[in-house]
């Protein structure tokens, strides 16, 4: 664990530095692939959509124990109530002792006799769910209309709080990596897609933009000034600011997959199929996505963006400039840094705010003593 | 700069912010218990939180108001609300809840039990409609007869040309003084109703507002031909059982407002004429309720301003059954079955115990890697969660009692997703007091430091996670919104906990020996850290000039 901590010094002082926002066309293209692979899957095989969408019946029926012996009387069930439209259904088992039976559309009444039947074929509990063939519709209608007003607000919130649009497009951009993604692995892997996984990734939106308010919120905080700065671009100070939220990054995603996990396995374990283990599934695999984007696509964009302003652009020019007729001076640092390392970082001001670098405490005492 | 304050001025006091707090959490409790004590003995339990029927069993069932219906208004569907629930009620199922959604659904809630089979009975389209009697006094057949081809002959033409005065006129003179187009569809009529079955526990008749109708009184068994609708039982302004004065026999008074006020003008115009000319038969107009004739009786009046008044043979009881069938028996808005949910109480049970299990995994797993890497200050996220689940848990309980909230089990996935965005709050504040301690300070100031930097990312990104479960909230259907609210509410929850506990509590501990000069277990010590050559609580401790002298 020491280890760990004493990388998330050296990510912080920026001894250690990864490249985020500078190797950006490396991790856009990752990003581009992968979202075209999403989208390929997704127009290849499309969804899998869950009976919620198509409407119809879903039987759940207790049994003893669940196994195909059991799923075949099930399935006999069925065919002995005497209803022909429910015939030829899915039917799986699900957990030790349950077995689900899906079915076309039927009226509440063959509904009825498709239960009793079922218990006559030995169920001790039939719980039954129809679903009118216009319900998913309305779920997945109501869900486009709360992501877009959400969309809305948030662009809003976000250049309110950071004053800056192209965080918001940054982080709207990175969003939409998500959900592709989210969307393009359920379409790859033909898990069902259910209301249930339309609140999952109605919850990405938060969770992912959640993430990147707080990488904007530290490159805010690191670009504060930065136009006076002689010695660092907007660039790498957003790339410092994500390498100084890295640790963060790694303890939140962990903390909140942790949960999510718990809640995946013992939705698929314990229940089977069923609500838990969609909203699991999808909220795994988009707030994986989401950690991603924060880092990779969300900060690199944003700095993009922000390069192109004049003013930033010329700022980078000067301190490019000056970095490039400074040269000899640079060496020497260096030269320090090897001989006591954390002293020399902390003086060089690189790593840190921008803010011009007040003496220690323990410095500032000596006049007034 | 030139003396190092001890302690800086406005320092708040954290031990006291803590009291309070944790005073606060235990104050609700009370209201609980309170709430227990007050409580009418049938009540539940307010220990309880208030189940949905995913977790405790029941009947859901989803109606949803059709488009074409006409406007769909929020005054509208809460008077279909109230009518659904009379109904339900009627049927003889306790305790069951009625309420809108989503601006053009009503839900029906029935725990515990399984009822789905009420759909029907509660659902049922329930049309008012005027129409006015072509042919009256049929009798029943005696078996049914395959009428689907004269149906269609029916069906096919387009009755909504006539115009009100060619209606009446089929009444008045008879149906030949129809167009001559519509000729063959009277004939079809009459052999629909001589083949007619009058069953008298209901009959189920494809009612369309803008097509003739043959159809029975079930209480009498009478089959008649009856118009296109002439008015609309949305134009029922009132109706109510009167005896009227200086009279014994009950009656029914009736108000019509809107465009049914002029039509019953002409009507009652036209149809008390024939009364008065002796053809009470041609006076009759119908009352039908789902397809089945109410009443049918005939017009003894001209009345002009919409009132009047349904005399017959009725009792208090019957008038008044009339009166509220009159009032509520319509919808006003048409609903289809978008959906029927029967849970049993096995499978509720599963689901409820694997929602617990799951919260309870995620919450060890949580604290088990906080230990981990944080160390002492795990201890802290530790304490955080319990409070933070402390209050989520009575506030449950309070806003079950409050506003009838209930938890279902995308509620509870709601509530473990929230331990780790409740988590992250105190991981960007530890992350921001391990930086400035990084930076050089001691752990009191690197802990108020630390602070004001996370304090503003900690809002503005549950902001964001409010803002989300919000729009979640007014847009999802169904439990999405159990799980919108559970979110919501767990990310305020975790607005009050880190500013209110956890805050304070570092605080608190970082005057202690043990965080304050970083101890091994502590979580802040150098080499955690990854600080060498110097201990965090160095600075603190040595005297500024030798400290200086060291570190250059």
């Amino acid at each position: 664990m020491g280890r760990i901590s004493t990388f998330g010094q050296h990510l912080y002082e920026g001894r250690v530095s990864f490249d985020f926002v500078g190797r950006r066309k490396l991790w856009y293209s990752i990003s581009a692939a992968i979202v075209v692979l999403a989208a390929l899957a997704f127009i290849v095989r499309g969804f899998n959509y869950g009976v919620e969408f198509k409407g119809g019946v879903e039987f759940t029926a207790q049994v003893e124990v669940a196994n195909s012996d059991s799923a075949d009387d099930m399935i006999q069930g069925v065919e002995d109530s005497g209803v022909p439209e429910a015939g030829d259904p899915t039917v799986q088992t699900s957990g030790t002792d349950t077995i689900r039976i899906q079915t076309r559309a039927l009226t509440q009444d063959q509904a009825t006799k498709v239960t009793q039947s079922l218990e006559a074929a030995g169920a001790t509990e039939v719980s039954q769910n129809l679903i009118g063939p216009t319900y998913g519709k309305q779920v997945a209608t109501k869900a486009l209309t709360g992501l877009i007003v959400f969309l809305v607000i948030v662009v809003i919130f976000i250049w309110a709080y950071f004053r800056e649009w192209r965080m918001s497009v940054a982080g709207i951009v990175a969003l939409a990596h998500d959900l592709i993604i989210t969307g393009g692995i359920y379409a790859l892997s033909g898990f069902e897609v259910t209301p249930a996984t339309v609140t999952g990734l109605l919850t990405i939106l938060g969770y992912s933009l959640y993430d990147t308010v707080v990488v904007f919120d530290k490159v805010r905080e690191n670009t504060k000034g930065i136009l006076s700065s002689t010695t660092k671009t907007y660039s790498e100070q957003a790339n410092l600011a994500v390498n100084q939220t890295l640790v963060r990054s790694i303890n939140t995603s962990i903390t909140a997959l942790l949960p999510v996990a718990a809640l995946l396995i013992v939705g698929a374990g314990v229940l089977g199929s069923g609500p838990l283990k969609d909203l699991a599934l999808a909220l795994f695999v988009g707030m994986a996505a989401g950690t991603y984007s924060s880092i990779f696509i969300a900060t690199p964009l944003a700095a993009q963006l922000k390069d192109r302003e004049p003013a930033i652009k010329a700022q980078t020019a000067r301190v490019l400039a000056r970095r490039a007729k400074g040269e000899s001076g640079e060496g020497v640092a260096v030269a320090t840094a090897s001989a006591a390392p954390a002293r020399t970082v902390r003086s060089s001001g690189a790593a840190k705010r921008a803010q011009p670098s007040r003496k220690p405490r323990s410095q500032r005492g000596k006049g007034g003593s | 700069m030139a003396t190092t304050p001890k302690r800086s001025p406005n320092r708040a006091r954290p031990g006291r912010t803590l009291a309070l707090f944790l005073a606060a959490i235990v104050a609700l409790y009370g209201l609980v218990a309170l709430i227990g004590v007050t409580d009418d003995k049938g009540a539940d339990s307010p220990w309880h939180p208030k189940f949905g029927l995913d977790l405790e069993g029941g009947t859901r069932i989803t109606f949803q108001a059709k488009a074409e219906s006409g406007g769909i208004t929020a005054d509208k569907l809460d008077q279909a609300k109230d009518i659904i629930d009379q109904r339900v009620n009627a049927s003889g199922v306790a305790e069951a809840e009625v309420t809108t959604q989503g601006g053009d659904q009503i839900i029906v809630e029935i725990p515990g039990e399984k009822r789905a089979n009420i759909v029907d009975e509660v659902g049922k389209t329930a049309q008012l409609r005027f129409r006015l009697v072509w042919t009256g006094n049929l009798a029943s057949a005696a078996a049914p007869a395959d009428t689907t081809a004269d149906q269609k002959v029916v069906d096919d033409l387009d009755w909504s040309k006539l115009t009100l005065d060619q209606v009446i006129a089929a009444e008045t003179t008879g149906v030949a003084s129809l167009p001559a187009e519509y000729q063959p569809g009277i004939a079809s009529l009459q052999k629909v109703a001589a083949g007619f079955v009058c069953n008298p526990d209901g009959n189920d008749v494809d009612d369309v507002a803008a097509k003739p109708l043959v159809t029975c009184d079930p209480k009498t068994g009478e089959v008649q031909i009856l118009s296109p609708t002439v008015i609309e039982g949305t134009d029922v302004s009132g109706a109510e059982a009167v005896i009227p004065q200086g009279q014994v026999q009950w009656v029914v008074s009736l108000k019509l407002k809107g465009d049914g006020k002029k039509s019953f003008d002409t009507i009652t115009d036209a149809l008390f004429g024939q009364l008065n000319a002796g053809n009470d038969q041609a006076s009759r107009f119908a009352v039908v309720l789902d397809g089945e004739v109410l009443t049918a009786p005939t017009t003894n009046g001209h009345f002009t301003n919409g009132e009047s008044q349904i005399s017959g043979d009725f009792n208090a009881t019957t008038s008044k059954a009339l009166a509220n069938q009159l009032k509520y028996g319509a919808l006003p808005l048409t609903f289809s079955v978008n959906g029927s949910e029967e849970i049993g109480p096995s499978l509720a049970g599963t689901q409820l115990k694997a929602g617990l299990v799951a919260g309870v995994i995620g919450l060890v797993l949580v604290v088990i890697y906080c230990l981990f890497y944080y160390r002492g200050l795990g201890l802290v996220i530790i304490g955080s969660l319990l409070v933070a689940s402390a209050l989520t848990y009575v506030m449950v309980l309070l806003l079950g009692k409050g506003v009838g909230f209930t938890l279902t089990l995308p509620g509870i996935a709601g509530l473990i997703v929230a331990i780790g965005i409740t988590a992250d709050s105190f991981i960007v504040f530890f992350e921001r007091i391990r930086d400035e301690v990084r930076d050089g300070k001691s752990l009191r100031l690197a802990v108020e430091a630390g602070w004001v930097r996370a304090r503003g990312t900690i809002l503005a990104a549950d902001a964001v996670s409010i803002i989300a479960a919000v729009t979640l909230f007014i847009f999802a259907i169904g439990v999405v919104r159990g799980f919108a609210f559970a979110l919501g509410l767990t990310t305020l929850i975790d607005v009050f906990v880190v500013f209110l506990f956890t805050k304070p509590l570092v605080s608190l501990l970082a005057r202690t020996k043990f965080f304050g000069q970083g101890h091994k277990l502590s979580g802040l010590d150098a080499s955690h850290l990854g600080i060498s050559g110097r201990k965090v609580s160095e600075i603190a401790r040595t005297s500024p000039a030798g400290t200086a002298g060291k570190a250059n």
